[in-house]
C-alpha cells in the first residue's frame, strides 16, 4: 500500500527556502541620528576582533571589510553569500545572496549599532529582490509550472554580548515586510496589489574566532511567517503541502558558516 | 511510592487523558438560551427564504459592500429540512451565519410577527478566534410583506419537490440588526441593503456549469470555527456557506475500513496521547480508541459520512483517493449507497406506499442519485492505474465517475469526467477548452487567495475552483465571476 505524501514528486527544498541570514546587509536606523548619540562608536569591548565581525552589531568596523559563505537550513539547505563594510560612528552596510537555484535573492541595506555596557545594539534593514521557478521540466508530475519575483523589506533590531574572549553572542528580531510580488502560473500573470506584513524572525547566533582572525558562525532562527511568505511556492512545493492560508506558521531554521 | 503504585498511578493517567478527548478547537459563540430563535417557529417552508432573500447586499459595517446573502437548506427528510442563512464577505474572508426564527412579538398591537436571523460571524483572515475577529450577529428582516411571505408559507410536504411554488413578493428584502464582539450581546449596529440579484451560475445550456469547491470542509480544521474538516458536520457547514461540490480525503485503515482523513495524525487536526503517525498503521477500532479530531469528531467511516451527507445535502462528492488501494472500497460503498438511497421529492412515478420502502432512505429533495454525486479523486498516475485494473475487473459500480488531477489525457482515455489540476500550472486554456466543449468538468485546486481567485475567474473559465473560504470565493464570482458557456453534463450521464 503506498500513501500519497511520503514521496513528494517535488523536491522538499522547495517548501521553504527564504529566511534572512543574519546580519547580511543591513540599513541603518538614520544617518541623521548618528550625530546625536554620544555612544555611535567603533566597536568597544574587550578583545573586539581588529577587523570586526558580519553578525555582531558592532559590524567590522571603520573601513574594514567581511565576506561570509555559509548555509542556511530550514527544510533543505541554501547557500549564503555576504559581505559587510564598516563605515565609521557605528555604520555599516553590506550585501547579501541566497540560492538554491529554484528560489534567488539578492539584497543589500545597512546598520547601525552602539555600546551600551556590556551589550552592542543595532537597529537595521535591509531590501530583497527574490527570484524563483518551480517545475519547467515536469510540469504535470511535480504540478507547478510556476515563476516567481518580488521586493521584500526587512527592518529589525539586534543586540550582541561578548561571551568569552573568543565567542560573541548576538539576538537578532526582523520584521518581514512584502513590498511586491508577481508570479507567473503558465500563462497568467498575477500581481497582488497591496504591500503587506508576511511576519517575524528570531535569530540566535555565535561567532567564534579562536584564532581572532577568521570567524566561524552557527546559530538558530525561529520563525513566525505567512504561509506564502516570500512566496507561495514555499508553501505548496509538494503534492500534499497545504494550500496558501491566511494563517502564519512557526518553523526553525539553523545557519553556519565562515567569515573570511 | 511502591512500584505498583507508581504503575497503578500511570494507569490512572492514561485512562484519565484517553477519557479528556472531547472538543481542543473554539466553539463559535452563541446566544445565551438559544436567543430569539429558540422562542422562534422556523420558516414553515424552509425554501421561501433563498425566494427573498438571495442577493448581493451591501452593508454598513463589519462586512463590507458587494457581499452575499445566501439561504440554505440542509437537513433529511425524515428529521426534517431545515434552512440557514449566510452572510458571504470578501473583506476579511469573514462570514456570518444565522439560523431563521418566526418570532410572534407581543409587545405590539395587535402582535406582529417577526422575521429574525440569529448566529455567529467570523473573520477567516485570523485563524485564531477572539472578541475582534467572532461575534454574536441579530438581524431582522423587513418589510412586512417578505416576512409574511416566508412566515405564513404553506407548510411543506416532506414528499414534495424542494421549492416554495409561490411567487415572492415583489418587494426587495432589506436586514437590519446589530452585530457584537465574542460572547458580548450584539450592539453595534449593522443594516444590509439589496444592491442586486446573484449572478447565474448556468452555461449556453441552461444547466449549472460554475460551482464552489469546498476544501475538505466548510473550514479547515486549523480556521478554528468549531467543526473539524472531513467531517459530516463540516458538509453540513459547506451547504450553508455556499459551496456546491465537497473534496474530500480517503484512506484506509489496517482492517481495511475507508475512512476520511487528509494527512497524517498530527496535533493541528487531531487529539489523542496514542494518536500519532499515520491512519494506514491503525484499525478502525484502534483509530476509535485513540483518536478524536480537534472539535472531539471521530475520524468517520466513509459508509458512515457519505450516507450522512447524501442525505442531508445535495453537495455532489469528489472522493480524493490518498491511497490506490482505497478506490475499489469506496467504489463498492457508492454502489450499495446508490441501492439504498432514494429520491423522495417526488417519490417516482408509481411507486409503492409508504415510501421509502423499508430498507431505505431518502436522498436529499432535489439532489441527483448517488452514482452521479459520488466522483472518485485520482491524483497520481498509478492511482489511475488501479482504477483502469478495477475498471476492467468489473470492481468497480455500474458507472462510477472518476476525476483526474495530473495529466489531462486521461480525463478521455480511462474515461473520467473532470480534470481539476493544481492552479499552479496555470490556467492551461488549450487543454482545458477542449474539455470543457466535450462536457468535460475542469476546475482547479485549491485556491485561497484573492487575488488569484479574480484572476482565475476571469482568465481561466473554469467550471470549479477548490477553497477554503467558501464566502470569498462566493463573493468574488459575484464581482468578478462569469460562468463558463459549456456546463459539464458528463457528470450528469451514466
Amino acid at each position: 500500500m503506498t500513501v500519497r505524501g511520503e514521496e513528494p514528486t517535488t523536491p522538499a527544498c522547495l517548501r521553504r527556502v527564504a529566511a534572512r541570514p543574519v546580519s547580511l546587509g543591513l540599513v541603518g536606523l538614520s544617518l541623521a541620528l548618528a550625530p546625536l548619540m554620544g555612544q555611535a562608536a567603533e566597536p568597544a569591548g574587550t578583545g573586539y576582533l581588529d577587523r570586526g565581525l558580519s553578525i555582531y552589531p558592532a559590524g567590522p568596523g571603520n573601513g574594514n571589510e567581511r565576506w561570509s559563505v555559509g548555509g542556511l537550513w530550514q527544510i533543505a539547505p541554501m547557500f549564503t553569500l555576504s559581505y559587510e563594510r564598516g563605515l565609521g560612528t557605528g555604520f555599516s552596510v553590506g550585501a547579501a545572496l541566497e540560492t538554491v537555484v529554484l528560489y534567488n535573492q539578492l539584497g543589500g541595506g545597512a546598520q547601525w549599532a552602539a555600546q551600551v555596557g556590556p551589550f552592542s545594539l543595532g537597529v537595521m534593514a535591509h531590501l530583497n529582490a527574490f527570484y524563483g521557478v518551480l517545475g519547467k521540466a515536469f510540469i504535470a508530475t511535480t504540478q507547478f509550472d510556476a515563476t516567481g519575483w518580488g521586493l521584500l523589506f526587512d527592518p529589525g533590531v539586534k543586540g550582541g554580548l561578548q561571551i568569552t574572549n573568543d565567542s560573541w553572542l548576538t539576538l537578532q528580531i526582523e520584521a518581514y515586510l512584502s513590498l511586491y510580488q508577481s508570479q507567473k502560473l503558465g500563462t497568467l500573470q498575477i500581481s497582488p496589489n497591496a504591500p503587506s506584513y508576511a511576519g517575524l524572525g528570531f535569530t540566535l547566533v555565535v561567532e567564534y574566532a579562536p584564532k581572532r582572525e577568521g570567524v566561524i558562525y552557527y546559530g538558530a532562527s525561529l520563525y513566525h511567517t505567512a504561509t506564502n511568505y516570500p512566496m507561495w511556492m514555499n508553501v505548496e512545493a509538494t503534492p500534499e503541502s497545504e494550500p496558501f492560508s491566511s494563517q502564519k506558521i512557526w518553523y526553525l531554521g539553523v545557519l553556519a558558516g565562515y567569515e573570511f | 511510592m511502591s512500584s505498583d503504585r507508581r504503575i497503578f498511578a500511570l494507569g490512572l493517567a492514561s485512562l484519565a487523558s484517553a477519557a479528556c478527548l472531547s472538543r481542543q478547537g473554539a466553539k463559535p459563540p452563541e446566544f445565551p438560551a438559544g436567543g430569539l430563535v429558540a422562542l422562534s417557529k422556523p420558516p414553515p417552508n424552509p425554501w421561501s427564504l433563498a425566494n427573498v432573500l438571495e442577493g448581493v447586499y451591501d452593508t454598513s459595517s463589519r462586512f463590507g459592500s458587494g457581499i452575499v446573502i445566501h439561504a440554505s437548506q440542509w437537513g433529511d427528510v425524515a428529521s426534517g429540512v431545515r434552512s440557514s442563512v449566510a452572510i458571504l464577505a470578501g473583506d476579511h474572508f469573514a462570514y456570518a451565519l444565522m439560523q431563521p426564527g418566526c418570532l410572534v412579538d407581543t409587545t405590539t398591537t395587535p402582535a406582529t410577527t417577526r422575521l429574525v436571523l440569529e448566529g455567529y460571524w467570523r473573520y477567516l483572515d485570523d485563524p485564531d478566534p477572539s472578541p475582534t475577529t467572532t461575534g454574536l450577529i441579530r438581524l431582522f428582516v423587513a418589510p412586512q410583506a417578505v416576512v409574511d411571505y416566508v412566515c405564513s408559507a404553506p407548510a411543506w410536504p416532506s414528499d414534495a419537490l424542494p421549492e416554495d411554488p409561490r411567487p415572492p413578493p415583489g418587494v426587495q428584502a432589506a436586514l437590519s440588526g446589530s452585530t457584537g464582539a465574542g460572547e458580548n450581546t450584539p450592539g453595534d449596529p449593522l443594516t444590509v441593503t439589496w444592491v442586486k440579484p446573484r449572478k447565474s451560475r448556468n452555461g449556453l445550456d441552461g444547466q449549472q456549469s460554475f460551482f464552489v469547491g469546498v476544501h475538505h470542509g466548510g473550514c479547515q480544521t486549523t480556521d478554528n470555527c468549531g467543526i473539524s474538516e472531513n467531517t459530516p458536520e463540516s458538509a453540513i457547514l459547506a451547504t450553508q456557506l455556499g459551496g456546491d461540490y465537497f473534496e474530500a480525503d480517503t484512506h484506509l485503515t489496517a482492517d481495511q475500513v475507508p475512512v476520511f482523513f487528509h494527512l497524517s495524525l498530527n496535533p493541528a487536526v487531531v487529539q489523542g496521547v496514542f494518536c500519532t503517525g499515520k491512519v494506514e498503521d491503525y484499525t478502525y477500532a484502534q483509530l476509535l480508541a485513540n483518536c478524536r479530531l480537534r472539535n472531539g469528531e471521530v475520524i468517520p467511516r466513509v459508509e458512515d459520512m457519505l450516507s450522512y451527507v447524501l442525505r442531508r445535502t445535495k453537495l455532489p462528492l469528489y472522493l480524493d483517493s490518498k491511497t490506490s488501494s482505497v478506490i475499489v472500497p469506496v467504489s463498492q460503498i457508492l454502489n450499495q449507497l446508490d441501492q439504498d438511497l432514494v429520491p423522495c421529492n417526488p417519490p417516482p412515478p408509481g411507486s409503492p406506499t409508504p415510501w421509502p420502502p423499508a430498507g431505505k432512505q431518502c436522498l436529499f429533495p432535489g439532489s441527483a442519485p448517488v452514482w452521479q454525486r459520488g466522483v472518485i479523486g485520482l491524483p497520481a498516475a498509478e492511482d489511475v492505474s488501479a482504477y483502469v485494473q478495477a475498471l476492467n475487473a468489473g470492481q468497480l459500480a455500474p458507472n462510477q465517475h472518476c476525476l483526474i488531477e495530473e495529466d489531462a489525457s486521461d480525463v478521455t482515455s480511462v474515461p473520467c469526467v473532470a480534470w481539476m489540476p493544481r492552479y499552479t500550472r496555470g490556467p492551461m486554456t488549450s487543454t482545458a477548452q477542449p474539455l470543457q466543449q466535450q462536457g468535460y468538468f475542469v476546475g482547479f485546486w485549491t485556491i485561497n487567495d484573492p487575488a488569484t481567485i479574480d484572476a482565475f475567474l476571469t482568465n481561466a473559465s473554469p467550471n470549479g475552483i477548490l477553497t477554503n473560504y467558501l464566502g470569498l470565493l462566493n463573493q468574488r464570482f459575484e464581482a468578478v465571476g462569469t460562468p463558463p458557456p459549456n456546463s459539464p453534463y458528463r457528470t450528469t450521464m451514466p
